[in-house]
């Protein structure tokens, strides 16, 4: 087991390429800590994707494309740990919204009212 | 090696219509589908892909993009490459030798993506049905070697199994075994170890590189203005490979020492204007000052790598090859009585749809100010015209 | 409130929580101001973060195209084969007012990078860009996933004693006082009562007194037989006059 935890990512084929690029890519006998959504992707896949990731000790960020965020986010909401951290980007052709976000909507919620 | 000693030349002034003038006709028709100055310039001016969508049905690519509801940048690439290959496809039906077997060269290239693509991915473990999805539909094989692929297992056995009784077979079949050959001479590799160990880029400029000397033997046997032409222009790729290959290897282990004389020098075309005393200059090069040395002792090229060498950043080194590259094709696809107007088509119809793409991603991630940076086909204010804006 | 005896070392007991209790409300609001204060912070640093992230996002996906136009598909050919991460986060642990706060920090494991000949016959130096640009990306994801991480920790922990301020505030302290009152009214109507009692039991015994003094007096002077005078005695006792004590 080395040091370090790994970062997953859940994206379209843009994001999933830049960030393997980037080095954070692993794949062996058990499986791989990224998922390519295309267009013929279907939502289980998707879902069991991340349940899958999300369970996995040595994953300590999922970072997923917020178009993709919102179509699971029946699993995400129902996803509590603190470890992995579920940050959601933004992907090429859907520019990040704030809005969608739960950590925004809580820091605009603070931020703006004043503190709970 | 693969090549047939063709039966007959290409003919000339007086005889080439004889056996092409009929394929020379559909493509010289084709001409009218190339995306005119005024359509770039309309769909450069999109606010949105809808609007490139309506825009586009005013072109050649109408009937391409019909069914389409809505359009983002890799459907509008694939239906472009589909588009293209139909043509070609139909061009390939319509000619006689030696110019089908000069059609198929032409493929070759993209066979060679395709072989690189499957093997590594069957290596990785990948379903080889969504390999053969991913493959350059120009480079596709025999229908029975297509139906075969996927029949094989997805293990290290099935994958040797592949290579020594399908892929050996395929056209490109000899480049592979000439590379393992001369693997196996530098290591005594084992050929599976070979292509587990040895990066895909390598391999892949390898066979590219045996690719461009087969095809440039090829058209010398043809003889007459296809060998001129044609000559030229393989030459150009020659060399612009070598400097690439040169160029990118920095920063890479390819640079190493020990490997420069050993692999990256392997990889130099064996044909160019840069062969053989260029590239054994580019042998010994370790960094960008040393390339740039080189190349200055080279008129044509010392002007392109000024240009990189400037580093304003607005024109990259690889913009200045198409740039170079379109120019010299235009010049080829407007000649007659050779076969270079076949290539030029089906490369310039590929900077075309590199451009779609361009324009299409700068229009959908807002990046308006660099929408202009692609390289135009057959446009009336190109800087070889001697136009102005 | 009714089952706590109201005694004296109850009342003392009980002083000595709602002390207790004052203090813990003093400390764990403090520590709630602290908390707020950091949490403040990161909320606001999120929401820089998240947003300066659009444009360098954007920026690593155009890199991505040019290269794209510059060395052809090369997209597929990077998720090939088996890899190694060559970064990896490491957890640390920050420490805000006793909130154990997750911090990831890059790590380079070291490994040689995939597909680094990758665009060799052309575009390499745009790849090259690209992973630039998305390793920029990719570091500030990882502060934004420490912040974030932080930020949820924080909310939870906060909430959590924000929760125990209020209910010491609102709930146990005065609960608390409203025993220690209690105890107090029940102890002062039985110092009222014993000392009520002690004056009646005070004004009898005069009385009783006199009366003796009275009836000595009386026999001294009728040299009556004495029979009569002890009925009278036990005649003027009456058991109901004095309560049971209770202590």
């Amino acid at each position: 087991m080395e040091v370090g935890k790994l970062v997953a990512v859940i994206g379209d084929e843009d994001t999933v390429t830049g960030f393997l690029l980037a080095g954070v890519g692993h794949r062996n006998a058990q499986g791989s800590n990224f998922l390519i959504v295309k267009q013929d992707t279907q939502l289980p896949q998707i879902e069991d994707a991340f349940r899958t990731l999300s369970q996995r000790d040595d994953v300590g960020i999922i970072l997923i494309n917020q178009h993709i965020a919102n179509d699971i986010r029946h699993v995400l909401k129902d996803y509590n740990a603190t470890i992995p951290t579920v940050l959601e980007i933004p992907s090429k052709e859907h520019p990040y919204d704030p809005e969608q976000d739960y950590i925004m909507q809580r820091v605009n919620m603070f931020l703006g009212g004043g503190g709970v | 090696m693969t090549t047939p000693k063709p039966k007959e030349g290409t003919g000339d002034i007086a005889t080439f219509n004889i056996q092409h003038g009929f394929a020379e006709a559909l493509v010289r028709g084709m001409r009218s589908s190339f995306l005119q100055d005024q359509d770039y310039h309309h769909l450069t001016q999109c606010e949105t892909l809808d609007d490139v969508r309506l825009n586009l049905t005013e072109t050649d690519y109408a009937d391409s993009i019909a069914d389409f509801n809505s359009l983002n940048p890799t459907m509008l690439q694939k239906a472009a490459v589909d588009k293209l290959v139909t043509e070609f496809k139909y061009l390939r039906t319509q000619t006689v030798e030696p110019l089908s077997t000069f059609l198929d060269f032409i493929t070759y290239e993209y066979m060679i993506e395709n072989v690189m693509l499957l093997l590594k991915g069957a290596l990785s473990g990948r379903d080889i049905n969504e390999l053969l999805e991913q493959c350059h539909p120009l480079g596709m094989f025999k229908e029975s070697t297509m139906r075969s692929i996927p029949t094989f297992e997805n293990s290290a056995k099935g994958y040797s199994d592949l290579y020594q009784t399908v892929l050996v077979d395929t056209p490109v079949g000899p480049y592979f075994s000439k590379f393992l050959q001369e693997s196996a001479m530098h290591r005594g590799a084992h050929s599976r170890n070979v292509l587990e160990e040895v990066e895909i880029e390598i391999i892949k400029s390898s066979l590219i590189k045996y690719w461009i000397e087969d095809f440039y033997m090829f058209v010398e046997s043809l003889g007459g203005d296809t060998a001129t032409i044609m000559g030229d222009i393989l030459k150009t790729r020659a060399d612009t490979n070598a400097v690439n290959i040169t160029l990118n290897s920095f920063g890479t282990p390819l640079n190493e020492p020990a490997m420069r004389s050993s692999d990256r020098k392997r990889l130099y075309p064996a044909v160019g204007y840069l062969y053989p005393a260029g590239t054994s200059m580019l042998a010994d090069v370790s960094d960008e000052d040393e390339l740039g040395r080189v190349l200055e002792l080279f008129p044509s090229y010392s002007a392109i790598w000024s240009i990189h060498a400037s580093g304003t950043g607005d024109k990259s080194i690889d913009d200045v090859f198409y740039e170079r590259d379109v120019q010299a094709l235009e010049l080829a696809f407007e000649s007659q009585f050779h076969f270079g107007c076949f290539y030029a088509y089906v490369k310039l119809k590929e900077q075309e749809i590199r451009n779609l793409v361009w324009i299409t991603e700068c229009i959908l991630q807002q990046q308006k100010d660099e929408i202009e940076k692609f390289v135009q086909v057959f446009s009336n204010t190109a800087p070889w015209r001697g136009k102005t804006r | 409130m009714a089952e706590v005896p109201p005694t004296r070392m109850n009342q003392q007991i009980f002083k000595g929580k709602l002390k207790a209790a004052q203090g813990g409300h003093k400390l764990l609001k403090k520590k709630a101001d602290a908390l707020k204060v950091k949490f403040r912070d990161y909320a606001k640093n999120i929401s820089e973060t998240k947003s300066g992230m659009a444009t360098d996002a954007s920026s690593a996906f155009f890199s991505l195209t040019q290269a794209e136009y510059a060395a052809g598909n090369f997209k597929q050919k990077v998720a090939e084969g088996s890899m190694n991460a060559r970064i990896r986060v490491g957890a640390g642990v920050d420490n805000v007012a006793g909130v154990k706060l997750p911090v990831f920090t890059k790590y380079e494991t070291g490994a040689v990078a995939d597909n680094q000949s990758l665009g060799l016959v052309g575009g390499g130096k745009k790849i090259v860009a690209v992973r630039e640009k998305f390793t920029v990306l990719l570091d500030m994801l990882i502060k934004l996933a420490s912040l974030q991480t932080s930020f949820v920790t924080l909310d939870e922990a906060l909430k959590v004693t924000n929760r125990r301020v209020n209910a010491l505030e609102n709930v146990t302290i005065p609960k608390i006082e409203g025993v220690l009152a209690y105890i107090g009214r029940e102890l002062d109507e039985l110092e009222r009562e014993d000392f009520t009692r002690l004056k009646l039991v005070q004004g009898k015994k005069e009385q009783e007194e006199k009366e003796e003094m009275k009836k000595k007096e009386a026999s001294k002077a009728l040299k009556k037989p004495g029979k009569e005078n002890s009925a009278d005695i036990t005649a003027a006792f009456d058991a109901t006059d004095d309560e049971d004590v209770v202590f």
